[in-house]
């Protein structure tokens, strides 16, 4: 048994370690992708809360200060990253050109090895956001409201993990369509984009409508971005965090069954065609 | 040891009508069709067989290759597999075979190979000394050892091919399934590469599958062939009575000692007639040749005969294309 679980995480790692080299073995596309794409990314987030606060003339929008918003939107942008992984598209590109057969003849897991390619984005994400964190409080933009605890970083790491577990799922969920239905990259699209709207990556879901937030609530979105760096930036209270764990871990698993079970039904219509 | 017993696998492929209008509606109602890419395939292969599979484009070989490896499941039939049944993608299973296809690159394309094959160690388990001296011994064979630490993607086609034929041999596996691992190649490296193959095979004994549209790789390396025409496999048996069994003519060469009036038959049989070297040139049923040369003999001097058997490769291809 220890063997069973221990094998699909050892090939994770090996996966993991290739795909940093991988990642790094070009200097340019590296800073332009993994560095140059979310500074923009971010900035212009910041741009635009400063001239709607400007704008306004509020001093608070949802509750949230200027600078509470400027480090709220730190957060969830580097947890969107991290969560996001390689990103949409891959999977269901693999099914129609067929090059998801590399998998499906050395001795690991699918799962095993798309996760060691996932995960190494993560991780420069998360980099990157402590990063970008030191520079806001060396800048003199942290919010006095705000004071970061051990303890509800460590959880907002913890569930970031779930949340990237959840990311993944989901897109082996929805590209394994892709195995009836050849080419899907517009509903891959379309998914990435509900994702930046719906998980609080650039609005605070508190700025929705409060229905639109009662349906957010139940579904897996908020916990792609907005539940983890809330988390993570303590300003969650207690009770939602113990109410919104156990649906992260719900969705989580039940992302994880029903990509199982439809990849399963899937392989048997592949035909490893394609150039 | 591989067994396969009334193997049937259907495709559905969608119809289009070409032209605008077909796109268009297309979009609303699609014409599907079936078609049989193996029709009831029956064969078994030995430890240690290297077995030619050949056939026109679409005879189904590499469908056959795919349900082999474990790659796509058969619509009905049975395989068995060193044991097991392939699409079951057993990990023991996949630790004992290997699949090099030649149009699909299976490597990390930005990684140097020296990169994927530490890879492949790790995920195949091979222990740190057999790992450097296999690496070591079929680097050598294959004339590559000096661009183990080169980009798989800056390596010629060739040179990937022989880093492709490295990642699936690293492990020793029992059973190698190789679907055209010398498309593309120029001839010096297509030479190569099979005596690489003829190399390994004759040290390991793994049983080989090749897939090959080159029929001088199914000549010089498989003494068995297996020939599918239209999902079915029409010869299965030694590339020797292949020949035997299927040859229709062979190539009768004669010098005249005296120049002659030009001339286009001997008895019955149309010829070719070079009054320069006065050389006679026919292909003549297998059956006809004594009553040829007796009626070239009567009707001429002759200063040299010849008769050469088909080449092999034709008689491939006509059974591959006409069937027996």
């Amino acid at each position: 048994m220890g063997l069973k679980i221990a094998a699909p995480l050892r090939h994770s790692w090996l996966v993991f370690s290739a795909e940093t080299k991988r990642l790094t073995a070009y200097r340019a596309q590296f800073w332009f992708e993994l560095v140059l794409s979310s500074i923009v990314e971010l900035l212009i987030a910041l741009a635009v809360w400063r001239t709607v606060f400007a704008a306004s003339g509020a001093t608070q929008i949802g509750g949230y200060t200027l600078e509470g918003m400027m480090l709220y939107l730190t957060v969830a942008i580097f947890f969107g990253q991290a969560t996001k992984g390689t990103g949409v598209g891959t999977f269901q590109r693999e099914v129609y050109d067929g090059s998801l057969t590399k998998y499906l003849i050395y001795p690991l897991s699918v799962y095993s090895y798309k996760l060691g390619t996932f995960m190494p984005r993560s991780l420069f994400a998360l980099g990157q956001m402590l990063l970008a964190l030191a520079g806001i409080w060396l800048l003199g933009y942290w919010p006095p409201e705000t004071s970061l605890s051990f303890e509800w970083m460590m959880a907002g790491i913890v569930c970031l993990f779930f949340s990237c577990l959840l990311y993944f799922f989901l897109i082996i969920l929805l590209e394994s369509l892709a195995f009836w239905a050849d080419n899907i990259w517009a509903l891959s699209y379309a998914l990435q984009i509900a994702i930046v709207f719906l998980s609080g990556k650039a609005v605070p879901l508190e700025l929705f409508p409060s229905w639109v937030r009662s349906v957010l609530e139940i579904s897996p979105f908020p916990f792609l971005a907005y539940f983890p760096a809330q988390v993570f930036l303590g300003t969650i209270d207690y009770h939602n965090f113990v109410a919104g764990v156990p649906v992260l871990l719900g969705w989580t698993v039940a992302a994880y069954a029903g990509s199982r079970i439809i990849m399963s039904r899937g392989l048997h219509r592949y035909t490893g065609v394609g150039q | 040891m591989i067994k396969v017993r009334d193997l049937h696998k259907t495709f559905k492929v969608h119809e289009k009508q070409a032209g605008i209008k077909g796109s268009l509606k297309s979009l609303f109602a699609r014409k599907w069709r079936e078609v049989n890419a193996l029709d009831g395939v029956s064969l078994t292969i030995e430890p240690g067989e290297l077995v030619g599979l050949v056939g026109s484009n679409g005879a189904g070989k590499t469908t056959l290759t795919k349900i082999l490896s474990g790659v796509i499941y058969p619509t009905s039939g049975e395989v068995s597999v060193l044991g097991y049944v392939p699409w079951e993608r057993k990990i023991a299973f996949r630790q004992q075979m290997s699949l090099v296809m030649g149009q699909k690159n299976q490597l990390w394309w930005d990684l140097p190979a020296a990169d994927c094959f530490l890879l492949l160690k790790e995920v195949y388990e091979i222990p740190d000394q057999a790992y450097n001296q296999r690496l070591a011994e079929i680097s050598e064979l294959l004339e590559v050892k000096d661009l183990l630490s080169i980009q798989v993607r800056r390596l010629s086609l060739g040179e990937r091919m022989k880093m492709e034929l490295i990642a699936a041999l690293l492990h020793h596996p029992k059973v190698v399934f190789l679907d055209e691992p010398t498309i593309g190649l120029d001839i010096t490296a297509q030479r190569s590469v099979r005596r690489f193959l003829r190399e390994y095979q004759t040290r390991y004994k793994p049983m080989m599958i090749l897939t090959s549209h080159y029929m001088q790789d199914i000549a010089e390396l498989c003494k068995r062939v297996v020939v599918i025409r239209k999902g079915k496999i029409v010869y299965d048996g030694a590339l020797a009575n292949l020949r035997t069994r299927y040859e229709n003519t062979r190539l009768v060469v004669a010098t005249l000692k005296n120049g002659v009036s030009p001339f286009d038959h001997v008895g019955d049989t149309a010829v070719e007639f070079n009054p320069e070297n006065r050389e006679v040139r026919a292909h003549v049923s297998k059956h006809s040749i004594p009553a040829f040369i007796n009626a070239l003999f009567s009707a001429h001097e002759v200063d040299d005969l010849s008769v050469e058997g088909e080449d092999i490769s034709t008689v491939i291809e006509r059974v591959m294309r006409h069937g027996p």
